[in-house]
């Protein structure tokens, strides 16, 4: 099956392009919509990490790209596999403005090269039961293929 | 899963799952393809379970059904959608300021 490798949203935002860009490269702005606690060493090679305490979780990542107020890029991590390999995809903002109206696209990409337990892991509890069924949906998805 | 092969279908139950885009119309519009392609391509999910419909006057109305998406794509689904929720709190925060 060929896989979706990238994901990417948008949303405008009534806000001057410089407003937007802050909070998304300033750690305290981050702290309060992104997750709750952020630290970036806005440049490139720079550390970047979030928290969000609700989960007890962090990510940590590697600022790529830092060209305000246009584009800001970061590499984070996605998990470890089986053989304790750290992978990560890149995540990608781009902004631009029109009168005072911002246009904010956020892509990840690096997906389809994850390893399939990165996939599974987060969702064991809520594929379990639904696996034994794959067989039979694969054998009748096939036959619908032929049509 | 074979449903989701097809990069046009994956497209298609993005959007959907998005709802930005839930009417064969509506895809129809957003996608580079014909009204006629997009209809086979949803036909093809509604059958596979992945997309469900529901009649609103003269157009059917989709909707993504998780269950029969595999663990891969449920994972993507969920991501998707928390970049989603990113951007809106994103969005709030610098329009409250």
């Amino acid at each position: 099956m060929g896989r979706v490798d990238a994901i990417e949203r948008t949303i405008t935002v009534t806000s001057p392009i410089a407003k937007v860009w802050e909070a998304l490269t300033a750690a305290e702005h981050l702290a309060q919509w992104f997750g709750d606690s952020a630290e970036v060493d806005l440049r490139p090679g720079g550390a970047l990490r979030f928290g969000w305490s609700d989960y007890g979780e962090s990510v940590a990542g590697v600022v790529e790209e830092v060209d305000p107020p246009a584009r800001f890029s970061y590499r984070w991590d996605a998990g470890r596999d089986d053989a304790g390999r750290m992978w990560s995809t890149k995540v990608t903002f781009t902004l631009s403005e029109v009168e005072g109206t911002t246009t904010v696209t956020v892509a990840e990409t690096g997906l389809a090269a994850l390893p399939d337990e990165l996939h599974g892991k987060t969702l064991e509890e809520n594929t379990s039961g639904w696996r034994s069924e794959l067989a039979d949906l694969q054998q009748y998805l096939a036959r619908v293929a032929t049509r | 899963m074979w449903a989701l092969s097809d990069p046009v279908r994956v497209d298609i139950v993005d959007r959907v799952a998005a709802g930005s885009a839930v009417t064969v119309t509506q895809l129809a519009a957003e996608l580079p393809i014909t009204r006629q392609a997009v209809a086979r391509h949803t036909r093809t999910l509604e059958e596979a379970g992945v997309l469900v419909a529901a009649q609103d006057g003269r157009e059917r109305r989709y909707r993504v059904d998780m269950a029969p998406l595999d663990g891969a794509s449920r994972w993507l689904a969920q991501r998707a959608r928390g970049w989603e929720d990113a951007l809106t709190r994103l969005a709030a925060y610098v329009e409250e300021r």
